[in-house]
């Protein structure tokens, strides 16, 4: 969150030296960018989005496909900030708020162009996908998961998700568009039916948005950052319970609402 | 409306078509596509490629014959390839087969052989038209071992059984169904008494469900051996 937050900071401030560095080490179907995400634009109503996803696209060396959906969406939304919306980053104070409209250019480092990129996807309600499985990826397609009404829209989830190892799950936290899968198996001592139902309250499900209880285990997938604060949690849990010291219901609601209290899924 | 479809022929294939074809084994004669040339769309200013010209390009480089019907051709018509950053979409042969796929599923098509013969016919199958409600019976059954064959083929619909001995699977069937979300590709069956469930849906779906089912299997074995070999 912390990591989010600098960068609006930046953003707003126009001090690049605030950006924190990342690695821009490719991920299995995220090739890494190789060159900054520069754009510009004159218009006081801000960038267009096709502006904003060729400046994606030439910083990845990749070609990104619209999903038909996303296409008719984004045509809806026209602005990648429309005329007086606010613009708020995943995870961060809905008070800190970045005026693309106002800046007239967006440059970002090469290590950030994911981040960047993905974080204005998420906000609007996007999702980055490889194109398919093939490495390295060909290219992406860019899947909306909203309506024009913002209400959740109807979709193949498994097509756009990436099943993953539990293990494999926390080099994906910086990917706020791309959606995951993981599997956390449970010690006997820890309920998978508890956590689902618990957790299952402290976000907004969608069609791509999930934890559900598969035997003594629990599924979750939805966006990166969510799925892994939710490993985050279950891991945290069931260590406690498999060393003894139990974590009864109200704690574990405690621990919940610390974590998910206001990072409602944008679904 | 037909109830009939009437099948159109888009290219026929040239001789290689036989040849474009790997027959895996006699116990699962699914064909899979080989691609002897890359494929080039190119976009100029607003003129989008569409989905007949995808076709076109998977024809010529698989030396497959593809078919459609009436309601489908409307759907192929329709679509247009959406594509920003670049101008020009250049995939090599060994990929053909991924991106066509990928890119024909993203529109909501699905690839079914129609014969396996010569020359081979591919149908494509719109799932926004009626003929979603019969394709899942177009789905193939594959070997468990040969899933992986299937995890780049997005609009190719499959099926198969996989074993759990460790895992009570009318249970886990039940919890599963829940994440299915289109009931005319998509389905987890127990199978009766056993330990076996079967799977249907697209490629790498099965296969991302297969791991995940195997996974599941495997912890519930080593919580199994964990618990006889604890001290008493």
């Amino acid at each position: 969150m912390k990591l989010a937050l600098a960068i609006v900071l930046a953003l707003i401030t126009g001090n690049q030296s605030a950006i924190p560095q990342t690695s821009a080490e490719a991920l299995p179907g995220l090739p890494a960018a190789v060159r900054p995400l520069s754009l510009r634009w004159t218009s006081e109503d801000g960038p267009r989005w096709d502006a904003l996803m060729e400046a994606f696209s030439h910083a990845v060396e990749r070609p990104v496909f619209l999903h038909p959906d996303a296409y008719s969406y984004l045509g809806f939304l026209g602005r990648v900030q429309p005329k007086g919306s606010k613009f708020t980053y995943l995870g961060v104070d809905p008070r800190l708020v970045a005026d693309l409209a106002d800046q007239r250019t967006l440059d970002v480092a090469v290590e950030e162009v994911y981040f960047e990129f993905e974080s204005l996807l998420e906000a609007r309600g996007l999702a980055l996908v490889p194109l398919c499985p093939v490495e390295p990826a060909t290219g992406f397609q860019v899947v909306s998961l909203v309506r024009n009404d913002g209400s959740a829209r109807r979709l193949n989830w498994m097509a756009v998700t990436r099943f993953l190892s539990p293990e494999a799950v926390q080099s994906y936290r910086r990917h706020p568009a791309v959606l995951i899968a993981t599997y956390l198996p449970l010690s006997k001592e820890t309920s998978a039916k508890t956590l689902e139902s618990e957790l299952s309250h402290a976000f907004e499900r969608g069609f791509a948005t999930r934890v559900t209880a598969l035997d003594n285990g629990l599924f979750v997938s939805g966006r990166s950052p969510f799925v892994c604060e939710v490993a985050d949690v279950v891991n945290e849990v069931d260590r406690c319970n498999a060393r003894g010291d139990r974590v009864e219901r109200s704690a574990l609601r405690g621990l919940i609402a610390e974590r998910f209290l206001n990072e409602g899924e944008n679904e | 409306m037909k109830l009939i479809p009437l099948l159109i022929p888009l290219l026929v294939g040239c001789a290689a078509s036989s040849d474009a074809l790997a027959l895996r084994s006699a116990s699962a004669p699914m064909p899979v596509p080989v691609a002897t040339e890359g494929i080039e769309l190119v976009w100029e200013d607003e003129d989008a490629p569409g989905v007949m010209d995808l076709l076109n390009a998977y024809a010529k480089a698989t030396g497959l014959t593809v078919m459609y019907t009436d309601e489908t051709r409307t759907q192929i018509q329709k679509h247009r390839l959406r594509m920003v950053g670049q101008d020009k979409l250049t995939v090599e042969a060994s990929d053909v087969v991924a991106v066509v796929e990928s890119l024909l599923a993203m529109h909501q098509f699905s690839l079914v052989p129609l014969y396996t013969g010569n020359p081979t016919i591919m149908q494509v199958i719109s799932l926004e038209t009626q003929e979603r409600n019969y394709v899942k019976r177009s789905a193939h059954f594959v070997e468990p071992d040969d899933l992986d064959l299937y995890r780049e083929r997005a609009a190719t619909l499959i099926t198969t059984s996989i074993m759990l001995p460790n895992t009570d699977v009318r249970t886990l069937s039940n919890s599963m169904r829940t994440m299915l979300t289109d009931a005319n590709t998509q389905q987890i069956i127990p199978v009766g008494n056993s330990h076996g469930i079967i799977l249907t849906g697209f490629g790498p779906d099965v296969c991302d469900l297969a791991d995940l089912i195997r996974r599941i299997d495997a912890t519930q074995a080593k919580a199994a051996a964990d618990a006889v070999v604890e001290p008493r």
